[in-house]
This record gives C-alpha cells, sequence and structure tokens, in this order.
C-alpha cells in the first residue's frame, strides 16, 4: 500500500496526488483545524474514500485526515457480501453504498476489497467468494448487478423508529470512514462533524465506531433521516450531486414503448405516480454501454423511455468507471439548475401513463393473430423438446450445470439459458419469471436466497457445452444448492407449454420454486 | 510553400504544428522558465503551472483515476512501459498486436522467449474472442494499437481493456495515432497505460506521454525525482502546455474534420479505382479518416513515392520508421497479401491542410504514374 504524506493541500495538489495512488493506496493529510470542512469536501470530490480523521486530534488546531483511492474500476461479481457491524442503524459509504446494521447485502469484489481496508476492517463484515466464483473472474467475469439504492432507503425508512429525544443528547465527534451514520431514530450524523446523538447510543458508538466526545463546536440542530426523506426523497443521500440533464426530444412522448416495459420499472412507475413522487432513482449504467459500471437492464429500459419522450433525466456528474446515479422523472419534469434540482409535476402526463400502465395493452385482434402463430412454432418445438428431455442428451448436462456457480452457499438458482438471438417465446419466460420472483419471492430474492440468471448460449464458454447437453432451444432449469454444492437440478419442461398463459406459467413457476426451496 | 502544404498527405507520420501551440510554447517558455522542482517562489509557480496543465489535460481526456506521465516522445513513452515491465516482472510474458508499431514490436524480437503475437485477421482486425484464447495465465502485459499506423484501423481497445481488467492483466494501448484524430474517452477505456505523441496532432516535437494507471514498472531514465520518480529530466512545461493547446485545437474540430476528410478520401479512392481497377485497398472501411493504405501489385511502393515526390506529393510507404526498408511490410503480409501485394503497398493520410484541389491533383498524378 502506498502513502503520502501533505500538510494543508488545495483540491490541485489532492487530485494531482490521487491521480498516483493505486486502488488501495492511502495519503495522510495535516490541515488546520479551519480547513478541515473544506478539505474533506475537497477530498470526496476528487474521489477520495474512507476517510478517516485521526481519533485524537479532532478538535485540536490540527487534524490528520487519511483517505484512499479505490472507488474506480470495473464492477465484477463474485458473489461477494458485507454486513455492517457498527452501533448505528445505518451506514454509508463513500461510493453510494447504503449499509443496514446486521442485513447482509451483495456487494462487487472492488467494494469487498474496499471493506477489507483497514478503516472498515472492524466495522464491516466480508464475506469471501467461494474458489468457484473467484476463478470466474478470470474465466468467465460477469458484470455486478444490484440495484437497490432506493430500496435499502424504503427499508431504512421502515427500520427507523422515531420520537427523538432531543433533550437528552451526547456530543459527538465522528471521524469517519464512513460518509455518514444514520442512527436507529433516525439521526444523521455527518463524517467531520459535531453531532448531538441521544444519549442512550453515545457509548455504543463510542466503542464500536469511534465517535468522540466532543463540547466545541457546538453541534447544529441533529438532522432526522425520515426527514430527510420525505421531503427531499432519495437523492439527499447521492453525495455531490452535480447533475447533468440528459437531452430529450422535442417530439411527443411515444406510449407504445410503455407496453413492453421492464416489469420492474412498470412497479417503479406505478409507484411513483400512486404515491405522487417526484422522481425516482437507479444506480448503475445502461446494458447497450458495453462498458459501464454495473450494468443494470432497469437502467437500459428506462433510458428506452426517455429515449421515447415518457421520462425525463439527470444523471449524476460522477467521474468515468464509478457508478453511475440517475434521476428519472417524468417527462418536463425534471431541470437541472446550477447545482440541484427542480421538479414541476407533469399531471396530464402521469395520468395518460397511468391509464396506459393499468390497462394493459394490444387489440384483441392483433393478440389472437400473435398466439395462433406462436402456438404454431411452440407445438414444433414441444415436440423436438421432448425428445430432448427423455434422451441420453440429458446426462451432459452435468458439465454445463459444473460452469454455474452459486453466489453463496445455500442459494436456489432460477437459470434461463437463450441465444444471443431471443425470441419472443424466450423473452417473455424472462419477463414472466422476474415478474414471479418479484411477487411471490421477493424477500427471499434481496437475501439472495434466490436468483435470476441468464446465460447466453452463444457465449464461448457456453458454446461447446450446451451443443454437447443437446440443448436447442430457450430452457429454464432451477438449481438448488446447499452448502454450496448442487443438490437438485429441475428442468421446468412445462415453461414451453405455458409461457402464452401468463396465470399458469406463474403458478407452475411459483410452485415448483416452493418444492425446492422447502428441499 | 503554403502553410500547411496541401501536397503533404503523410499526416500519419507527423502534422505541421499549431501556430497557436507554437505562440503558447514561447509565452509559457518565457514566463514558467523556472524549473518546475526548484523551492523558490518563481519554481513553485511553474510546479503549480504544470500540474494545472496536467488536470485539464486529463479533464479533456475524461481521465480522472489516473495521472499523466510526460516524457520526449511516443517511442519512448511505449519503451519506458516495456522495458520497465519487464524488469519488474522478467518472468510475465507480452502480448503483442501483429500490427503494433515498431517501437512495441521490438520487443518480440529482445525477448522471444516472453513474448507472444496477438495475430490480426485479414481485414486487419482483431477478434475479440480469439484474443481471450491467445491470453496465457503467465501474461503480464498486453500492447496494442488504438489506431493501426499503416492500415488505419480503429481497434476496439475497450473492449480489450475490459477483458483485461478482468483478469488482472495489464494493458498499453499505443494511442498515437488516434487522439486528435478520433474521439478518446480514457473514462470509457480502462486501460492500464495510453500513450501519444504530440507531434502526431499539430503539437511541437519530442513531447510524448503515458496516461498510467499504475505505477508497477521501473523507470528507464534516473537521476531525478520528478515523474513521481518515474522519469528522471526536468519536465518539458512549456511543450506539454503547447501540447495541450494543439489537442484543444484538434477537439474542436474532430467531427467536421471527420466529415471532410472522409469525403475526400471517398472521392480519392473513387477515381482511382474507377481508373486503375486492380488498386487493392488494405484499410478496412471503418477506419481512421483521410487514411488509406494502398497496393499496387507490380508497382514498388518506394518508387511510387519518389515518383509523386517529384512533383510535390509527400507520401509514405507505411510506418515512416521503416520507410528505408525495403522488406515487405509486416502487416500488409499479415493481412494475406502476397509479398509483391506488399512491396507495392503506399499510405495516404490527409489532414488540415489537405484540400479538394491537393486531392485532385494526387489523383491524377497517381493514376497518370500507374497507367
Amino acid at each position: 500500500m502506498e502513502k503520502t504524506q501533505l500538510y494543508n493541500p488545495d483540491g490541485l495538489q489532492l487530485d494531482n496526488l490521487y491521480r498516483g495512488l493505486p486502488n488501495g493506496g492511502m495519503i495522510e493529510i495535516t490541515v488546520d483545524r479551519s480547513l478541515l470542512t473544506q478539505t474533506l469536501n475537497n477530498l470526496e470530490a476528487i474521489g477520495y474514500i474512507a476517510m478517516e480523521i485521526r481519533a485524537d486530534l479532532p478538535l485540536r488546531a490540527r487534524s490528520v485526515i487519511k483517505a484512499y483511492k479505490g472507488k474506480h474500476g470495473p464492477c465484477f461479481d463474485t458473489g461477494r457480501r458485507a454486513t455492517y457491524r457498527g452501533a448505528a442503524l445505518a451506514a454509508l459509504d463513500d461510493d453510494n453504498h447504503l449499509l443496514i446494521a446486521g442485513k447482509e447485502r451483495a456487494v462487487c469484489e472492488k467494494t469487498a476489497t474496499i471493506y477489507q481496508l483497514s478503516p472498515f476492517r472492524n466495522l464491516i463484515a466480508v464475506k469471501e467468494s467461494s474458489s468457484s466464483r473467484k476463478a470466474s473472474l478470470t474465466e468467465r467475469p460477469t458484470h455486478f448487478q444490484n440495484d437497490s439504492f432506493e430500496n435499502d432507503q424504503e427499508t431504512l425508512y421502515q427500520l427507523v423508529s422515531p420520537g427523538a429525544d432531543i433533550a437528552n443528547r451526547s456530543l459527538l465527534f465522528y471521524p469517519g470512514p464512513f460518509r455518514l451514520l444514520i442512527l436507529a431514530d433516525g439521526t444523521v450524523v455527518r463524517r467531520g462533524q459535531v453531532s448531538a446523538v441521544p444519549q442512550a447510543e453515545a457509548s455504543r458508538l463510542i466503542k464500536m465506531d469511534g465517535l468522540q466526545n466532543a463540547t466545541s463546536p457546538a453541534a447544529t440542530d441533529p438532522e432526522f433521516f425520515q426527514e430527510l426523506y420525505t421531503s427531499q426523497g432519495s437523492k439527499w443521500l447521492v453525495s455531490n450531486f452535480q447533475p447533468v440533464e440528459i437531452d430529450t426530444g422535442a417530439e411527443d412522448p411515444d406510449f407504445s414503448s410503455l407496453r413492453k416495459v421492464h416489469p420492474k420499472l412498470k412497479k417503479r412507475l406505478t409507484e411513483v405516480i400512486e404515491k405522487q413522487k417526484k422522481y425516482f432513482i437507479l444506480t448503475g449504467s445502461d446494458p447497450l454501454d458495453t462498458f459501464g459500471c454495473c450494468p443494470s437492464e432497469e437502467v437500459g429500459a428506462a433510458n428506452q423511455l426517455v429515449g421515447a419522450n415518457v421520462l425525463s433525466a439527470c444523471r449524476q456528474d460522477t467521474g468515468p468507471q464509478e457508478c453511475p446515479v440517475t434521476i428519472y422523472a417524468f417527462r418536463d419534469e425534471i431541470f437541472a439548475s446550477a447545482d440541484d434540482l427542480e421538479f414541476k409535476p407533469n399531471v396530464d402526463l402521469r395520468k395518460s401513463v397511468n391509464a396506459i400502465l393499468r390497462s394493459g395493452t394490444g387489440s384483441v385482434s392483433k393478440k389472437i393473430i400473435r398466439w395462433i402463430l406462436l402456438s404454431f412454432v411452440v407445438v414444433s418445438l414441444l415436440f423436438a423438446y421432448k425428445n430432448f428431455i427423455n434422451t441420453e442428451h440429458r446426462q451432459n448436462l452435468d458439465g454445463l450445470f459444473s460452469q454455474i456457480s452459486p453466489d453463496q452457499d445455500d442459494q436456489l438458482l432460477v437459470v434461463l439459458f437463450h441465444y444471443e438471438k431471443r425470441c419472443p417465446q424466450c423473452t417473455r419466460m424472462e419477463f414472466l419469471t422476474q415478474s414471479v420472483l418479484q411477487d411471490h419471492f421477493g424477500d427471499a430474492v434481496d437475501r439472495n436466497m434466490i436468483k435470476f440468471d441468464m446465460i447466453n448460449m452463444d457465449q464461448i464458454d457456453y458454446r461447446d457445452l450446451t451443443r454437447e447437453s443437446g440443448l436447442f432451444a430457450a430452457t429454464m432449469f432451477l438449481l438448488s444448492y446447499q452448502q454450496g454444492e448442487l443438490k437438485q437440478t429441475k428442468i421446468l419442461e412445462e415453461a414451453w407449454n405455458l409461457y402464452l398463459d401468463d396465470e399458469a406459467f406463474k403458478r407452475m413457476l411459483t410452485r415448483e420454486v416452493n418444492t425446492l426451496l422447502v428441499l | 510553400m503554403s502553410y500547411p502544404d496541401p501536397l503533404y498527405f503523410d499526416y500519419s507520420a507527423s502534422t505541421p504544428p499549431f501556430p497557436e501551440a507554437l505562440e503558447k510554447f514561447r509565452d509559457i517558455s518565457m514566463r514558467f522558465f523556472a524549473n518546475p522542482s526548484s523551492r523558490h517562489q518563481a519554481g513553485k509557480e511553474a510546479r503549480k503551472r504544470f500540474l494545472e496543465a496536467k488536470k485539464s489535460f486529463c479533464d479533456l481526456l475524461h481521465f480522472s483515476d489516473g495521472r499523466v506521465l510526460l516524457c520526449s516522445s511516443g517511442t519512448e513513452a511505449n519503451n519506458t512501459i516495456i522495458e520497465g515491465h519487464r524488469l519488474r516482472f522478467p518472468e510475465g510474458r507480452l502480448l503483442i498486436a501483429e500490427d503494433a508499431h515498431d517501437c512495441i514490436w521490438y520487443a518480440r524480437e529482445k525477448y522471444p522467449d516472453h513474448t507472444d503475437v496477438l495475430d490480426i485477421d485479414r481485414s486487419g482486425q482483431i477478434d475479440p474472442n480469439q484474443f481471450i484464447e491467445t491470453i496465457r495465465p503467465t501474461t503480464t502485459l498486453v500492447c496494442i494499437n488504438h489506431v493501426c499506423n499503416e492500415l488505419g484501423t480503429i481497434h476496439p481497445v475497450a473492449d480489450f481493456a475490459d477483458i483485461c481488467a478482468a483478469r488482472g492483466i495489464r494493458l498499453l494501448v499505443d494511442g498515437a495515432q488516434a487522439m486528435g484524430h478520433i474521439p478518446v474517452d480514457l473514462g470509457q477505456i480502462a486501460a492500464t497505460y495510453y500513450s501519444f505523441s504530440a507531434h502526431k496532432f499539430g503539437g511541437p516535437r519530442s513531447v510524448g506521454g503515458i496516461f498510467l494507471r499504475d505505477s508497477d514498472f521501473e523507470p528507464l531514465l534516473h537521476g531525478g525525482r520528478q515523474e513521481w520518480e518515474l522519469r528522471a529530466s526536468t519536465e518539458n512545461l512549456a511543450g506539454f502546455v503547447a501540447t495541450i493547446t494543439a489537442f484543444e485545437h484538434c477537439l474542436t474540430s474532430i467531427e467536421t474534420e471527420r466529415d471532410r476528410l472522409d469525403e475526400l478520401m471517398d472521392h480519392f479512392l473513387k477515381e482511382v479505382k474507377s481508373e486503375v481497377p486492380r488498386v487493392l485497398i488494405n484499410s478496412p472501411d471503418e477506419r481512421l479518416p483521410g487514411f488509406v493504405s494502398l497496393s499496387m501489385p507490380g508497382f514498388l511502393g518506394t518508387e511510387i513515392v519518389a515518383a509523386l515526390s517529384l512533383s510535390g506529393h509527400a507520401l509514405s510507404t507505411g510506418s515512416a520508421c521503416h520507410e528505408n526498408q525495403i522488406t515487405p511490410s509486416r502487416v500488409i503480409m499479415a493481412m494475406g497479401r502476397s509479398g509483391e501485394e506488399a512491396q507495392g503497398t503506399i499510405r495516404i493520410s490527409m489532414g488540415r491542410g489537405t484540400t479538394s484541389l491537393s486531392v485532385q491533383r494526387l489523383t491524377r498524378a497517381l493514376i497518370e504514374f500507374l497507367l
């Protein structure tokens, strides 16, 4: 690890130092007390993470700050998981990850590496990935996908116990490394500042998170998460939000784009309308951006709606190779001002979108014709498919399954094998599966006990194995892992029979998933 | 001779500097002549100007997670990485693209036991799947062009960078022919090292550099603590600021120049192909604007260059760095051309001084010579 020391550096010097640091590298700087806040702001803006203000010097004339580099670079999924073990209810790091105490969350390999740096070592438990997942990094790297930014805040909102006792408070200084902590009553504790925290929690915060007693300077009035969240929405947690407006066209909204909207996005749009939210936030990049950090299908779907002039968007002016944060609102509802966002409701558009989302689309006659044509294809494929199910090819599936590994020891993988060129049946099965998992197994999915995986059979790693296994069409499997071992497999033979009947498909999948979950 | 010379068709070898860049060179040389390493006020001011320049250059390329190391040329930049890497990781293997410039390709002859070659296909491209298959467990450094200096091929280096990043392999991208000519966004190209040369885009001579995302290599030059001790030598502040000025000029017209040069090149190729059907176009369709490599079976490239030079036209047979060699180009041969075809290769690269009139003159002169 590299370490550099400096006294009262300005932004240019800090930028220069940052550029020279390797990932995981650290600088140690000494700053006059009067420059502490400004320097912390500079460090955050440049991209430093895990800033720690030396414990024994917070309120003296000078402070020593340690800061690290590490959030740049692509995010790969190796099945790593992290749990915050401090005394606060939640902690927010410098890369917009909200960690709720005691709740394990999936993190990318890069973030897991950051959490193993010394400032986090006693605060975050990081689960190692299995050797096969580690090997996947060099053999078959997969981008990390886990956009939980808004959900995490919603969860936190449910967990906070308001009714704070403003009178009985202790003044504590928070030296980091998190950007901020949120306490059980919602009190927000910011790094580098003195906060008034409930007396009952003070000793645990001192012991577990390294906060220090302080008498001066006086703390400002306490801030509460629930107030900030309800008044500003989830964007208040995004650090240094410098919005960049994404251009939309001058044409009228193309409402047909809502017909095949991603189920998660559909749910989100409905929620925005029904709860009269101003916007929603997605993290991650558009999958069309091959090299974007944390590709997210939902971001891709939302961007399509921006292209169709249904939504407007502002993205955070993040550095390259940082996970992008984008704020979406309905068209013409969001405006980037100098350093913040303004919102103006577009009531008519919301009404139109709501009507379309609720009604479903497509004329009956078109649907009937499509169904007849599709049925013909399906019958042909079913015939071939049944042959496959009953042949020796099935024995070769072991080789195919050996290429797949779970994120965690106990997990049920719902896997859809597909070709590069997707057929409507395959995309329908994907859509229905996403809906089932979200509607019926949301909690298990959040806890990563169930994971939906899509595997492209045209990918070089799978091409030969799928050929050997005899797979010739989009096929769904359930793979049940216990203690890292593959214990049960199930080919969802009925998927092809039922994909035209939403309810039957959902019932079938729910039943099969439940069966393997119980096992 | 007017400036820039309209009959100059060798912009890939070197470009005329922007007058504004030379003016900036003069201005900075006079005002910030002090050594940026000196402790006195003048030295500190030079140092501050130097850091500001570095930050602004990095910002222009959206490069926020690494630093730029200045050196004296693109060749020095590439040599610094290869030699420095070899010293630091003597057991590691180098993987070098077949169409790399000689300042990278030399490593194949110097370190034959530690070098593998990444083939180009018959269209001059590198297949990403083949790239993955060529990587060995012991590969530690991959070296590729962003734009091939002989064919003008634009490689998908962001793809390759992603492949390397996932596998923890360092990637050196030679951007000498790309910077200033096509959009380069280093935020999207996760290369470990990206090198450039200022005189290829209207900057002054003897300024090159490398955008670094790590510094795991031994320095070539010793005897000073400049550039984080990665390259000893007093920093060329004036040259660097002039380089940035030139680069900014390129950025302001990069799209209009692309369209203009594409149009001129299309016109040129259409005329030549209609009059001399046997001419072979080596460059792929997707290539550097205003650039083409042609082969004329039955002719020597050197012969064509010399003949057209008599009428004032300046073009080359391929890489300017082996202009005097008589062996056929390895890059053209790698595309499956015969020795005779490779020998008859010329490279035409247009730039800011190229006009439709000058292209017409070149077209006539070339056709007359070949018929």
